[in-house]
């Protein structure tokens, strides 16, 4: 199902997937709720606390004291 | 402003000046990805720092046909993995604990495939859920379906093939999916 959902199947799979969906209402439900969760992955946003100026600032000096 | 090629050659060469430009431009996702394996905020930001001095010590190998973004993340995930392997075990919570592990967050607003931002409540009860996933699956759903990565250059970073690695995507997906339901609008129509 996450390969359906990743448009990543082949179009012979693909078609029986259809067909079944078709005839299916619980695997709708699953394909729905999947779909929910990797839109919702999708638009996380970043993690918060992040700040690259720091990062690069602190990785600088340990560069510096390495060559000592 | 010089090119992420040209500053890749310029630190390659030496030029920390330059590599400074490039962690300057890539500590953010560095940091995210990290938090999201499951580092808490001081080990992801001691762990990013460790992972940059590593890609220092490495750019010598770096080929650019890979992504430089993409290599990050590898060393980044090695970096997560140890760092998590270095944790005592989990604790055994209490029996009404597990059952429910997002039971705090009881009130969140459903989310109907039609919403175009998360609800704040909703992304902290999602981000709950990743916490609640192995992290052999959480890393999988982390790299292709947060970071935006495609299935060979995530399965590359966690080094397994693309069918274990697609395995693990849906197994991961179809665990948050289970842990989210009752806050997903899922009728029909």
């Amino acid at each position: 199902m996450s390969g359906y959902l990743d448009g990543q199947l082949a179009p012979r799979e693909r078609a029986r997937i259809e067909h079944h969906l078709g005839e299916c209402r619980e695997c709708r439900r699953l394909l729905r709720g999947l779909r929910a969760v990797v839109d919702a992955l999708h638009r996380l946003p970043g993690a918060e606390g992040a700040d690259g100026v720091e990062i690069a600032a602190a990785v600088r000096a340990r560069l510096g004291r390495a060559r000592i | 402003l010089a090119s992420e090629r040209e500053l890749i050659r310029r630190a390659q060469a030496g030029d920390q000046d330059a590599f400074s430009e490039l962690v300057e431009l890539h500590a953010g996702r560095v940091y995210g990805a990290l938090r999201r394996f499951g580092l808490d905020a001081g080990e992801a930001d001691e762990v990013a720092q460790e992972v940059f001095l590593r890609a220092w010590r490495g750019l010598p190998r770096f080929q650019e046909r890979a992504r430089f973004s993409t290599w990050l993340y590898r060393i980044a995930f090695n970096e997560a993995q140890r760092r998590l392997s270095r944790r005592p075990p989990p604790r055994v919570e209490p029996h009404a604990a597990r059952d429910d592990p997002l039971g705090s967050v009881a009130e969140s607003p459903r989310l109907g495939p039609e919403a175009q931002t998360l609800d704040r409540e909703f992304e902290r009860t999602l981000e709950r859920a990743l916490d609640e996933l192995p992290a052999d699956l959480r890393a999988a759903v982390v790299l292709r379906d947060v970071e935006g990565l495609s299935t060979q250059e995530a399965a590359a970073i966690v080094g397994v093939r693309e069918g274990a690695f697609k395995s693990r995507l849906h197994r991961g997906r179809m665990q948050l999916r289970a842990l989210l339901e009752p806050y997903l609008k899922l009728e029909e129509g």
